[in-house]
Formats: C-alpha cells, sequence, structure tokens
C-alpha cells in the first residue's frame, strides 16, 4: 500500500513535471503544440503580451476569441498536422519521409532566456563533490578533507584488475617475443 | 523591463529549488524582497542618466555581497554576521539567515539580471567599474553541417592583421542608452508631442507567461507536497 502511494506521488511529479516543462515550452511560444490530439488535430501556439497601459488601460494578446485558423481552443493556430510541418533533429523537414543526407540541426539553446534558464537549473541539481571541490558548492573549501577514489566498489577493482592484468600479459608478450627476436637476430649473424 | 512579474515567478521556482529545509513563507518573502528591490533604480532616472538597469543591475554589487559574506562567515574565526543575528534570534536562526541570503544572492543574479540581460539593451553589467551596457542573445546548434555551433559570444579573427575580435553583445554607456520603464516611459533626449503612457508590461512574450505559469505551479505544487499524504 505504501509502496503504491509511494509510485503514485512519483508517477505525479513525473506527469506534472513532463507537463510543465515538456508540453509547456512548446505551446508557450515554441513552435506550437497538439494539445487535443488525437481527439482533434490542430496546433496551438500562446504568444502575445499583457500588460497595463495608462492610455490603453489593460491590454491582452495572448487569448483570441473567434480566432481564425483550424483550431477548437481559443488561442491562435499555425495549422493541423498536414499543413503544419514541424522540423526537427529526427526529421528535418517534418514530414513522412527518411530524409537521409538532409542538414540535422539540433537546437541546444536557441535563445538568451534559454541559456538563464538553463545556467540556473544546472545550480539546482545535488551538489557531486569531487576531490577539487569536496563539498560540491562554489567556495575553495581549503583545508578540507579530500579524496579521491579509485576504486569505489567490488566491481571495478574486478574490472581494474583484469585491466592491469591485460596490460601486464601484453608487455610480457611483447617483451618474451622482443628478446627473441633479438636473439634470433643476432644468433643469425653469428 | 522584463515584467517585474516574470521576475518574481521564476524567482520563486529557483528558490523552490534552493532553499530545500529552510523554504518557508518567511524565506521566500525575504528572496523576493532582494529580487525585486532593484527595481527602484528606475526612480534614479530622472537624477541620473541611464540609471535603470545600471545600479540595481549589475553583476559587481552581488559578486561584492558574495565575497563579503564568504570572508566573514567561512574565512574569519568569528564572523560579525553570524554574532549578530544569533543576538537577534537564536544560533540555528543565525545559519538558517545566512543560508537564504546566499540564495537571495543566487536568484537576484538569475531571476533578475540574467533575465534583465536578454531584453532590449540588456544590463550595465560591470557598472561600476565599466560603463557599458551587454545584452546576451544567441544560440547553441549541433548542425550535421556546421558541428557545434554557438553565438552568444562572437570571436572573429581578421584575417589580414589577425586581430581578435570579440562580440559579447557589447553596446552604449549610461549616457547614451535609456530602457524604458514606467518611471520614465521614453527617453529624456526624445521630444514628442503626444501624452505620456505608462506601460506597466505582466507578460509580453509567451515564455514570460509561461515562466509566470511555472513559478505559480511550484508555489502550488510545493504546499500540495508538504502536506501529509495520508490525511
Amino acid at each position: 500500500m505504501g509502496r503504491a502511494r509511494g509510485r503514485s506521488r512519483r508517477g505525479n511529479r513525473a506527469l506534472a513535471a513532463a507537463l510543465v516543462a515538456g508540453i509547456g515550452s512548446d505551446l508557450f511560444g515554441g513552435a506550437g503544440a497538439n494539445l487535443l490530439y488525437p481527439f482533434h488535430d490542430a496546433y496551438y501556439r500562446i504568444d502575445g503580451r499583457l500588460l497595463f497601459s495608462t492610455r490603453e488601460g489593460v491590454v491582452q494578446t495572448f487569448v483570441a476569441l473567434g480566432a481564425e485558423g483550424p483550431g477548437l481552443l481559443p488561442f491562435p493556430s499555425p495549422g493541423t498536422t498536414a499543413s503544419y510541418p514541424i522540423p526537427t533533429w529526427v526529421n528535418p523537414d517534418g514530414r513522412p519521409g527518411l530524409s537521409i543526407g538532409a542538414d540535422r540541426e539540433l537546437v541546444l539553446v536557441r535563445s538568451g532566456w534559454q541559456l538563464v534558464v538553463v545556467a540556473a537549473g544546472t545550480a539546482l541539481l545535488d551538489p557531486i563533490p569531487t576531490w577539487v571541490n569536496p563539498d560540491g558548492r562554489p567556495g575553495l573549501s581549503i583545508g578540507a578533507d579530500r579524496e579521491l577514489v579509485l576504486v569505489r566498489s567490488g566491481w571495478q577493482l574486478v574490472v581494474v584488475a583484469a585491466g592491469t592484468a591485460l596490460l601486464v600479459v601484453r608487455v610480457a608478450q611483447a617483451r618474451r617475443s622482443g628478446e627473441s627476436d633479438a636473439d634470433r637476430d643476432r644468433r643469425e649473424v653469428a | 523591463m522584463v515584467s517585474t512579474v516574470v521576475h518574481a515567478a521564476f524567482a520563486l521556482a529557483l528558490a523552490a529549488g534552493l532553499l530545500g529545509e529552510y523554504y518557508d513563507r518567511r524565506a521566500l518573502a525575504a528572496v523576493l524582497a532582494v529580487v525585486l528591490l532593484p527595481e527602484l533604480d528606475s526612480f534614479l532616472g530622472p537624477v541620473m542618466p541611464g540609471a535603470h538597469r545600471t545600479v540595481g543591475h549589475n553583476l559587481v554589487f552581488p559578486a561584492a555581497v558574495a565575497l563579503l559574506l564568504y570572508y566573514d562567515t567561512r574565512l574569519r574565526s568569528v564572523s560579525v554576521l553570524r554574532r549578530r543575528l544569533a543576538r537577534w534570534t537564536s544560533e540555528r536562526s543565525a545559519e538558517r539567515w545566512i543560508a537564504v541570503a546566499w540564495v537571495a544572492i543566487f536568484v537576484h543574479v538569475f531571476a533578475h539580471v540574467a533575465l534583465d540581460w536578454v531584453h532590449l539593451d540588456g544590463v550595465n553589467a560591470l557598472w561600476p567599474l565599466r560603463d557599458r551596457f551587454y545584452a546576451l542573445s544567441g544560440e547553441i546548434v549541433l548542425s550535421s553541417a556546421d558541428g557545434f555551433t554557438q553565438t552568444f559570444v562572437d570571436v572573429r579573427v581578421d584575417p589580414a592583421t589577425g586581430s581578435r575580435q570579440i562580440d559579447a553583445g557589447a553596446g552604449g554607456t549610461t549616457a547614451t542608452v535609456h530602457v524604458s520603464n514606467p518611471v520614465e516611459p521614453r527617453a529624456p533626449s526624445e521630444v514628442a508631442d503626444e501624452p505620456v503612457d505608462r506601460r506597466f508590461p505582466v507578460a509580453s512574450a509567451g515564455w514570460r507567461l509561461y515562466l509566470i505559469g511555472v513559478g505559480l505551479f511550484t508555489l502550488v505544487a510545493r504546499r500540495l507536497q508538504s502536506a501529509d499524504p495520508r490525511q
């Protein structure tokens, strides 16, 4: 029971993260998101402005009632899956077909504000202690205990031992065959 | 300005991630105050040209405060700040407020200065050491034709002279740049007959509305998470 609840909570968090980060970032000013698919086929893109002006009052252009386009929801719709192909890194022209040899672009950061979000988000990760930075936080930590872990567990020791053994055997083989080559040369010259 | 609402919302999302066990209403209020107070440099505009995006929006002051805080709380044998805080409150809450101060510095740099850095003329990042506005713009692309490309900092080498030119988005100075704000909706040099229109933006682009949504979502989600799931 407890485990099931824990799993469902984790599931809820994963779903929330997927909705907020995965769909939201495309829907709000990105390429757009096909919100009602597969029930109704139309992309939506929420991009506009909301402000208060002393001359014009409240100005709002995010929600467009009766907007043109194929959409059912009151947001501007750039088209449907048939009319609005979205190019991706995997499928550069956004159309069915393989497009072998096409120029592929994987955009990692599209603009300045995205760089700001990435840089800020990196700092939210759990601190990872290293030999150089023992507490994993900004700061010099002079005089702190430093540990350079060479082998962290049994399987790592096995891998290291196997690698070392391989190296020793290869060196020994090379030396033995090398010496015998030289010996043979000397014998042949003699 | 990028709307104050957007700054506050992104600050909330970051603070929720950084405050950890110190997350509560008072800590959030302190962080928000640190993030939003620099906007008051708009009011210096009438007496100091180009004050907005300069006095409260540089990286020098946060760095100086961070260095002072680091020196006082980590390097010194007796920390003045810790002793003062402990006298006003208690030993434990002294530690707590020092942690909140670090979060506030971080959030101010990322949720306020950095977001304004990518908006219009950017920020006077190195003021008062250097008077120059910087605007951050560009993209990072992994392309099958051009490989890894970034255009945020453009380094160009003149093939004739071999001299290197670095374009990191440097613009004008306090004398030439005016970033419009509700206090001074247009540049002082601009002469216009139209009546003054003061505009208070909430979100001027989809991604800013999105950041507001993320901030509010984080606030609500943290509140629901802290409740005991068995009740």
